[in-house]
């Protein structure tokens, strides 16, 4: 009976069950080491190119955001539905006190700053230069912006009839800290707006057009003097603990901001910086191009691996199957040492871009000494500080797993070919 | 042991796996293939780059007064000559344009814009993108033309249309403000949204008149295709003396430190996809090697020297190296064909500007490259069999012969 039994099991019984035969795929495996080896390592350089790579871009991307959003633009802007497309004076939003205090309790936003702003001509007693003015809540805008700290002169804002002014903008005009300054412009109901401030102080950010064009102002002389209600905001500035929170926050005001009649509607920093948005996409696109070359380079390599490992292996092969182990089952056998090598190159690859990432997100990645220089001229960091890409690994290890099994599977067709004798007398 | 015998050798070994060898091919044709059209892509926008930051009012050369970049108004002028042309030969000058650029503030019914406003002779700018741009409505007649013409975006923010009128304010010599109406004769699309807000542009000798000023900012020369600018430079250095004299890598920092990037881009490219390329080398390689062992004995053991073994893998190494470059650049330039239409990246305009390109990105294959990828590839290919040689050399022939 017990032989009847074992004669009428498939063949992967014969061999102990498939567990077995997954143990003998990875001893296979070490019967060439050094092969194995090289392989594998050709494997790991690719899933570190990509996983190491993504990581640094991700890194970047993100002082890229954070820098444009606490350079003014905010991770979010609260505004009138017309405002983005038409920045006119009178595209307030009205009852700010109410709307600031919603913002305020949700609990990743750190800070909702409100402004009103406007296009005023900015004049000394000789000269006069166009100019966008800002209403802020200086105290708030302290805690977040970075403007105010941008190779300042003078000081920030901190009280009413006070200026902060580009520094080209103050050269242009000949202006001073301590001088005063005309702002004109035209009022919300027509009439004329008209105010005079002092400059305290003055920001170079290496950005022309906020160097010689931005003048920032309390937000209280700004209604004075355009003539907006104590309640009339033109934006808040939302700044959330971080990039990745932002999202999930403006997608939830978004929502709310679609039922009608609320008067206001959210932009995410992909709407306020639709440049940073492109250049990431088109980085994105670059770095698909190159993954792609990377992958079938390496493909190429595994294909060559196995059909050396095949050619090698005839004999054995022509021996399994003389005693009845299937074609099937042989190509399932290579298939488990394909799948051991790209987990073995993977996993090689994973923790060498996990290491390095581990130790440059705390000590960052520097940069060469005169591109530092230059960043920290402007107040950003001088270091990459690469943020592991949990996408990257992911696609990574399935496109490398995928890879090896149809590595593995063109040459492995040849063994459904084979005949046991002849396999058996190939010369090795 | 002679040359022709090795080469021999080694071109039989290689066809002896021909299936294994064509898959190493392969490989090498995709890295080379890849990294050529990669650097026509690279290329192509570094010198697209170039070309725009160039365009952007900028030259190769421009001569601008003392103090002008610093604090730019009407005060921070010369003098030129009606009768000035630069004392170039003609086959070096691709053109020269002079301008009045200021800063002033632009008025509409309904808005009000800082710009800046800029005096040509439109005959002039054929250097410049404003020469190049497509327009809605018409183009500056002459350096007389007392109508402006603005960018698309810029029109668009001031609620305003060609035919219309716009007030321009902006100061004289005399530091006084003056304030003039113009009408619009057309606007301009400068393909991104950034020249656009910034430049408006009149007849120069309109917006000397309005200015009571016979004087120019700048002037901007573009040289034809590859100067040997320096010396070029020089020309003009010592013609206007008491005035700035900068190139276009002074006036454009940021687009001349991304042209540097670029060659160095090349480069990373090439060592990635070579260090991808080059395991499945090795291993070809010391498979080759190892299926030999018997050979290599016994070609020992009649007197072959280690040195010709060595030689004899670096050669094979050096053969499929060889066929493989020639294949890959071949692919290369036919892919490069397929893309010279230019890819269009309008999808990301905004992107692509800040990037200081424009939307075309037509990819530009270099010889030099090509020559580069080839050379740098072959002292691969020697790298690589290095330590299969290495194996080939500590084979024992006696061992060898008795396996």
């Amino acid at each position: 009976m017990a032989e009847i039994a074992a004669e009428a099991a498939p063949a992967t019984a014969k061999f102990g069950g498939t567990y077995s035969v997954a143990t003998i795929a990875w001893r296979n495996l070490w019967r060439n080491g050094r092969r194995t080896w090289l392989t594998a390592c050709g494997i790991a350089f690719a899933v570190w190119m990509l996983v190491f790579g993504m990581s640094m871009q991700v890194g970047t991307f993100e002082i890229m955001i954070d820098n444009g959003a606490r350079l003014g633009l905010g991770h979010i802007q609260i505004q009138h539905p017309e405002y983005a497309n038409n920045p006119s004076l009178e595209h307030t939003i009205r009852d700010a006190d109410r709307l600031e205090s919603l913002l305020a309790a949700i609990p990743t936003v750190a800070v909702a700053s409100p402004r009103a702003m406007s296009f005023a001509l900015a004049s000394s007693t000789d000269r006069s230069f166009g100019t966008q003015v800002i209403g802020v809540d200086f105290a708030k805008e302290a805690s977040w912006s970075t403007l105010p700290d941008m190779q300042r002169t003078g000081r920030y804002l901190a009280g009413p009839g006070e200026a902060f002014v580009g520094s080209v903008l103050a050269r242009n005009l000949g202006l001073a800290i301590g001088d005063e300054m005309v702002l004109l412009g035209t009022a919300k109901e027509g009439g004329v707006a008209a105010a005079v401030a002092e400059i305290v102080g003055t920001f170079t950010t290496g950005q022309a057009a906020l160097d010689r064009a931005l003048v920032q102002i309390p937000l209280e002389d700004f209604r004075a003097g355009w003539e907006l209600a104590a309640d009339e905001v033109h934006m808040f500035v939302v700044l959330a603990d971080s990039v990745a929170d932002s999202e999930v926050v403006a997608r939830g005001l978004k929502s709310t901001a679609s039922v009608p009649g609320t008067g206001w509607i959210a932009q995410d920093w992909r709407d306020l910086m639709p440049e940073a948005e492109q250049t990431i996409d088109l980085k994105y696109i670059g770095m698909q191009f190159f993954f792609a070359m990377l992958v079938i380079i390496v493909t190429f390599s595994v294909v060559n691996t196995f059909m050396m490992t095949i050619f090698e292996r005839t004999p054995e092969f022509g021996m399994l199957m003389a005693i009845g182990m299937r074609p099937g089952s042989i190509m399932l056998q290579l298939l488990l040492e394909a799948f051991w090598l790209a987990a073995l190159g993977v996993l090689l690859g994973m923790a060498i871009s996990g290491g390095l990432v581990a130790i440059l997100a705390s000590t960052g990645m520097p940069l060469p000494a005169d591109a530092a220089e230059m960043l920290k001229q402007y107040n950003l960091p001088d270091r990459i500080y690469p943020k592991f890409s949990t996408d990257a690994a992911w696609t990574a290890t399935i496109v490398m797993l995928l890879g090896t099994q149809i590595a593995a599977i063109v040459p492995a067709l040849r063994i459904r070919r084979m005949r046991p004798i002849e396999a058996l007398r190939a010369k090795e | 042991m002679p040359l022709k015998l090795l080469l021999q050798l080694s071109q039989r070994n290689l066809f002896r796996h021909r299936r294994r060898n064509i898959m190493l091919l392969l490989a090498i044709c995709v890295a080379v293939a890849g990294v050529t059209v990669m650097n026509s892509l690279i290329r192509g926008f570094q010198y697209d780059m170039q070309e725009a930051a160039v365009a952007n009012l900028t030259g190769h050369v421009k001569i601008l007064a003392p103090g002008y970049l610093d604090d730019p108004n009407i005060e921070k002028s010369f003098a030129l000559a009606h009768d000035w042309q630069p004392d170039l030969p003609a086959d070096q000058l691709e053109g020269w344009a002079a301008r009045i650029r200021i800063p002033a503030v632009i008025m509409s019914e309904r808005e009000t814009r800082g710009i800046q406003f800029v005096g040509i002779d439109p005959a002039q700018e054929h250097i410049s993108f404003i020469g190049n741009a497509t327009y809605t409505g018409e183009r500056l007649a002459s350096a007389a033309d007392r109508r402006v013409v603005i960018g698309k975006e810029l029109a668009r923010q001031l609620e305003t249309a060609v035919g219309r009128r716009l007030v321009l304010i902006t100061q004289g010599l005399d530091g006084l403000n003056r304030e003039a109406g113009f009408r619009i004769a057309g606007t301009y699309d400068a393909e991104g949204t950034g020249l656009e807000k910034q430049f408006v542009f009149t007849g120069i000798t309109a917006l000397q008149a309005m200015l009571d000023a016979d004087v120019v900012t700048e002037v901007s020369i573009k040289f034809a295709s590859h100067p040997k600018e320096f010396s070029i430079k020089q020309v003009f250095v010592e013609f206007f003396t008491g005035l700035d004299v900068l190139d276009w890598q002074e006036l454009e920092p940021q687009a001349a430190a991304m042209f540097v990037f670029a060659d160095a881009a090349v480069f990373i490219w090439f060592l990635i996809m070579m260090g991808a390329l080059i395991f499945g080398l090795v291993n070809t390689l010391v498979t080759a090697v190892m299926e030999r062992v018997q050979e290599f004995g016994m070609l020992r053991a009649v007197g072959m020297r280690p040195g010709a073994v060595i030689a004899q893998v670096v050669l094979e190494s050096t053969l499929i190296m060889a066929v493989g470059i020639a294949i890959g650049l071949l692919l290369g330039w036919g892919f490069y064909l397929w893309l010279q239409d230019g890819i269009d990246l309008s999808q990301w305009a905004e992107g692509v500007e800040l990037a200081g390109m424009r939307s075309l990105l037509v990819p530009r294959l270099l010889v030099e490259d090509m020559v580069l990828v080839a050379g740098l590839s072959l002292v691969f290919g020697i790298l690589a069999a290095l330590y299969p040689a290495w194996r080939a050399v500590k084979i024992k022939p006696l061992e060898a012969l008795r396996r």
